[in-house]
């Protein structure tokens, strides 16, 4: 598995397709800071700023980055059939599988990493972290955040495998993700009440959204102070349906492969 | 047997009401060029996905080195190469990329393998060029130059020289004797360039609907289409009775329709017709046939075939 894994990282590194994933979701933070106009200055942006502020209208953009790749590392190969080389060297289906889910997961890490983590990380260390958020809390939600990346890209790795096309997977992907959007909005709205639905993409929204927050008089300076706290039903819930329905994906993907012919 | 490295046992393959194989059984020993020989859809293709753990048989077993368990199978396949149907490569990558990628896939750790098989298959010199710009050729080299990389013991190859120019088909085809005969390489070929196989094969299978029609060596072939009288007369029992009288042959066939293959007195055609002729039977047709594979091929699957190998001398009906 571990060879095809090291072909696949060859492979997406010449993949100008990848490439652009990956560039555009270096300049898509960059970009929204810069076109701006909440009147935050960018050179007194602390890392906390930046989470309780931003980082929760980036998710839609980390859900798109997770469908391109994920059809992509899973599928590409399909659509020229060079996978099949890999099962007629000798590797199992199961490492064949594996080695696309693991990288999968590892390549939205490393998107959600840039898009979200890497610009925190800059800002902390321009300006510190600030008193807008509690470190610890904002850490918990970040490390929380890869159970549900780790979700959505096992169930796109088991649509592409089926789909056996990475193109075809795309379309069906992205309509299945503003579907489950839709259907999150649409529950909360005819129900009148605000929920997580933990196997929804909104559950990575709430996970970094900051809706309740007051405003501190702290060293001299009017600071907004968020609620920062994860509640245990979301975080809980968050963990359990991500690796259920993870794990779920991943053993269907798996049998489905090994009993389908090439 | 110990050399057989390959043992399929009454394999079949179904897709819903469709028969692909259909209890095929064949064996293949090491050191054989091995030729799978069929129509289009006769299940050629089929009987390779399932050498290569790329369909899954409906039932029927496998033996590849002794292995016949899923894990056994992957294991023993890490010791062939296949090239099945067109060959796979990125369009957007050099044949260079696409065969460095198959190396790392491979786990071959010596970085000069890819050189070598380009410098073999004669694509040393394509640079970076993409293989979506490749010709048909180009292509069909770069799939060789796969199943070559990782110095296989078997290679399965489908129409490797499909789309290849004369001087390639000869190169392709050197280069595979050369490896049967150096180093000892299997080669499980098919081919709709049927020549070109009977320069290349020690063995034949002929497949069709999904059945193995026959198997047979190459020297068992060459008994079966060695040169033949054929004769037809207007009484083909006593144009035989006359023939083993008087001329006392012995190596003869009878044909379905009764008319006679005489293997011998091939230089006396005159002799034969005219001791028929003045015995009262009368030959309708005496031709001399040398039948090639491709011959033994058509008349095996059934098909009608334009027989240009055949130099006829057709005899017309006397009238009496």
């Amino acid at each position: 598995m571990w060879n095809i894994m090291k072909a696949l990282r060859y492979q997406i590194k010449r993949d100008n397709y990848s490439i652009i994933i990956l560039i555009l979701a270096f300049l898509i933070p960059v970009m929204s800071l810069l076109l701006d106009d909440s009147g935050v200055e960018l050179s007194e942006m602390t890392g906390s700023m930046y989470v309780s502020g931003y980082v929760g209208e980036m998710y839609a953009f980390v859900l798109i980055a997770i469908v391109l790749l994920t059809t992509r590392i899973t599928g590409w190969d399909y659509n020229d059939k060079t996978i099949n080389y890999e099962i007629m060297t000798g590797h199992s289906k199961k490492e064949v599988f594996g080695a696309r889910a693991i990288l999968s997961i590892l390549a939205n890490i490393l998107v959600y990493g840039i898009m979200m983590v890497l610009p925190m990380i800059v800002f902390t260390i321009m300006n510190g972290w600030g008193k807008s958020l509690l470190l610890k809390n904002a850490v918990i939600r970040y490390i929380l955040m890869i159970f549900p990346i780790f979700r959505i890209t096992c169930i796109f790795v088991l649509l592409t495998v089926i789909v056996a096309n990475c193109y075809i997977a795309l379309v069906i992907g992205y309509a299945l993700l503003e579907g489950t959007i839709i259907f999150a909005m649409i529950m909360e709205e005819m129900l009148d009440k605000t929920f997580t639905i933990q196997f929804a993409a909104t559950n990575m929204e709430k996970m970094l959204s900051f809706p309740s927050y007051k405003t501190q008089f702290i060293d001299g300076k009017d600071v907004m102070v968020f609620k920062s706290a994860v509640s245990g039903s979301l975080s809980g819930g968050t963990i359990i349906a991500s690796l259920i329905f993870g794990m779920a994906a991943l053993t269907i993907g798996n049998i489905y492969f090994k009993q389908h012919d090439m | 047997m110990s050399d057989v490295i390959i043992d399929v046992y009454n394999l079949n393959k179904q897709y819903m009401k469709q028969t692909a194989l259909n209890n095929v059984s064949f064996q293949i020993k090491q050191g054989m060029i091995c030729g799978l020989i069929g129509p289009n859809g006769a299940g050629k293709t089929t009987i390779m996905k399932s050498l290569g753990g790329l369909i899954l048989p409906t039932s029927g077993q496998i033996n590849i080195y002794g292995e016949t368990t899923q894990e056994g199978l992957s294991r023993a396949r890490s010791r062939m190469s296949f090239m099945i149907e067109t060959p796979y490569a990125k369009e957007k990558m050099s044949a260079r990329e696409n065969l460095e990628k198959q190396r790392l896939q491979k786990g071959i750790p010596d970085k000069n393998r890819v050189e070598e098989v380009l410098e073999t298959v004669g694509l040393s010199d394509t640079g970076k060029k993409y293989v979506k710009n490749f010709s048909l050729g180009m292509r069909q080299r770069l799939g060789i130059a796969n199943a070559l990389l990782g110095k296989p013991e078997i290679m399965v190859m489908d129409e490797p020289i499909n789309g290849l120019d004369p001087e390639g088909i000869v190169e392709i085809r050197e280069m595979l004797l050369k490896l049967n005969r150096e180093q000892h390489i299997t080669i499980i070929i098919s081919s709709h360039i049927l020549s070109e196989l009977s320069l290349l094969c020690t063995d034949y299978i002929f497949i069709n609907h999904g059945q193995i029609l026959q198997s047979l060596t190459a020297e068992e072939l060459k008994q079966k289409c060695r040169e033949y009288y054929h004769i037809h007369t207007d009484n083909d029992a006593l144009a035989l009775a006359i023939l083993q009288e008087q001329c006392h042959v012995t190596k003869y066939d009878i044909d379905e329709d009764g008319s006679i293959k005489l293997y011998e007195y091939l230089e006396d055609l005159r002799w034969i017709s005219s001791t028929l002729y003045n015995n009262g039977v009368i030959p309708v047709e005496l031709s001399m046939n040398k039948a090639n594979l491709e011959q033994y091929y058509m008349d095996m699957v059934g098909e009608e075939y334009n027989v240009e190998y055949n130099e006829s001398i057709k005899i017309p009906n006397k009238k009496r």
